[in-house]
């Protein structure tokens, strides 16, 4: 079975634009989030949210194409432009060879809430002629086949919290049945407007806006967890045939060795132990490794009571005692979750911890919830000099689980 | 302000074009504006010029034709003056 070499990666995260505004906050605890009266678009609940307000358009797209591209898009194009960049195109595979994997939650959020405003707030029947190709869920796919030109697959996965994972983890089994030599995967997500923000509100899943510390609001395996801050945000990979990527004269960064999913098939929102463990055994199963064969986890770490207690009994089923000594943290705390692109954000995270040998700090993590028992990475950053494979983890309302393991390479 | 001169400073805001660029013989896709675009130009002319684009008037080529459209349009709907 060929093998799958990660080329290269882009990033547009809270943090700003790239892969180490990002990596320097999130292995100093450095918080993103903030917290949020809302814009000028709109009465908004008063939340923590972990947003960029740095990214500027008109660096990137003409005024004229602006028209068509929701901020969705624009994220998720800007991030797959520099993951591009950083593979180099030289000796690319012929266009049908290259795909394109997208994972979005809720895709064009933002431009859906404007034009159902325009609609219902301002009862103005007159809507943007290109609301439709703005707003429709593969978008993003879309708009960078028509930028790379690239002829093979071009598939959403929206799977909410999962889609990427899935985007990326589907991506992998098609370059390895050979279906590809070279997939962009990802995910966008940009939902950082009122109504989605109020519906996630009514939820009752929003974090409490800590007043004394807005941007400790995000708390994952605390006692003092209170939920989830949304964020916003996109990441990419390209991820190619490795001999192939080799002979064009493309470094691998990692290898993506190991894809679980499936569905935990009991709640729409309530996830399960079994569901999160059957995932995290079957990315070990593929990737033919042995639990002890994993040095660091990217957990889920919602900062939900539901997930994180979860979550952590899954990794207690699936690796034993072996948790007791497996640094685990989740980096939420500082990026919020990125939903649709948090999975894409977080393997990006964690393929940096491998390469660096360096497990990011689960921040705000003062007070460890006894039900959330597990090797935290807290306070700082922890040296694993010796890490070969870490598991980054993504589960969804709606069920859907998506994990990912990655080798390191030398 | 005449036709032209308004539909101009519109082309020049929306697609980032030059004022030269602008004349009645040029082609709106000489000037960048695919089949979208131009969908999304008459959006802004019906506001601009209070007029109603119907779908069979779309068929439109250079600056001029639309010029010609706005005009046209206006009397048609009762618009000038």
């Amino acid at each position: 079975m060929r093998r799958v070499a990660v080329t290269g990666w882009g990033v547009v995260s809270p943090f700003g634009e790239g892969v180490d505004p990002l990596m320097d906050a999130v292995n100093a605890g450095r918080s993103a989030v903030r917290a949020f009266a809302g814009r000028n678009d709109g009465p908004w609940p008063l939340r923590a949210a972990a947003w960029n307000d740095s990214y500027d358009p008109r660096a990137h797209f003409p005024l004229a194409q602006l028209n068509s591209l929701d901020r969705t898009t624009q994220l998720a194009v800007v991030a797959a432009r520099a993951a591009l960049a950083m593979a180099g195109r030289d000796g690319m595979p012929h266009a049908e060879a290259c795909g394109i994997h997208v994972g979005t939650g809720m895709g064009s959020a933002g431009t859906l809430d404007s034009t159902y405003r325009t609609y219902y707030a301002d009862n103005n029947t007159r809507l943007r002629p290109l609301t439709v190709p703005t707003v429709m869920t593969n978008a993003s796919a879309a708009q960078i086949a028509l930028e790379t030109g690239f002829a093979g697959a071009n598939l959403t996965y929206s799977c909410a919290c999962a889609s990427s994972a899935v985007a990326i983890g589907e991506a992998v089994r098609r370059i390895r049945h050979g279906d590809a030599q070279l997939m962009l995967a990802g995910g966008s997500e940009a939902l950082v407007v009122p109504s989605v923000v109020y519906a996630w509100e009514a939820l009752r899943t929003l974090a409490d806006v800590d007043a004394a510390a807005p941007s400790a609001s995000c708390r994952p395996f605390s006692l003092r967890r209170s939920g989830l801050v949304l964020g916003e945000g996109a990441a990419f990979l390209v991820l190619e045939d490795w001999d192939a990527a080799c002979a064009r004269g493309a470094r691998p960064l990692a290898e993506i060795c190991g894809y679980g999913s499936g569905s935990d098939s009991g709640h729409l929102t309530r996830p399960t132990v079994e569901g999160q463990a059957r995932a995290m055994a079957a990315a070990l199963r593929d990737a033919a490794l042995a639990p002890a064969a994993i040095g660091y986890i990217n957990a889920h770490g919602t900062g939900t009571q539901a997930n994180d207690s979860t979550e952590s009994a899954a990794i207690r089923q699936v690796f034993g005692d072996l948790a007791d000594h497996l640094p685990v943290s989740s980096t939420k705390a500082v990026h919020g979750h990125l939903l649709g692109a948090a999975a894409a954000l977080e393997l990006l995270v964690t393929l940096c911890a491998l390469q660096s040998g360096l497990a990011p700090p689960t921040a705000h993590l003062d007070e460890p919830d006894p039900a959330c028992a597990l090797d935290h990475v807290r306070g700082a950053a922890r040296r694993l000099p010796d890490i070969t494979h870490a598991m980054s983890n993504s589960f969804a309302f709606g069920g859907t689980t998506g994990v990912l393991i990655a080798r390191r390479v030398a | 302000m005449d036709t032209l001169e308004t539909l101009r400073g519109m082309i020049i805001d929306k697609f980032e074009v030059t004022a030269d660029e602008v004349q009645p013989q040029a082609t709106l896709e000489t000037l960048g504006l695919d089949s979208l675009a131009v969908f999304d130009l008459i959006f802004d002319i019906e506001s601009k010029f209070d007029i109603k684009v119907e779908n069979d008037q779309v068929q439109i080529s250079t600056v001029g034709d639309v010029v010609s459209l706005i005009d046209r349009l206006r009397k048609e709907q009762g618009k000038t003056g």
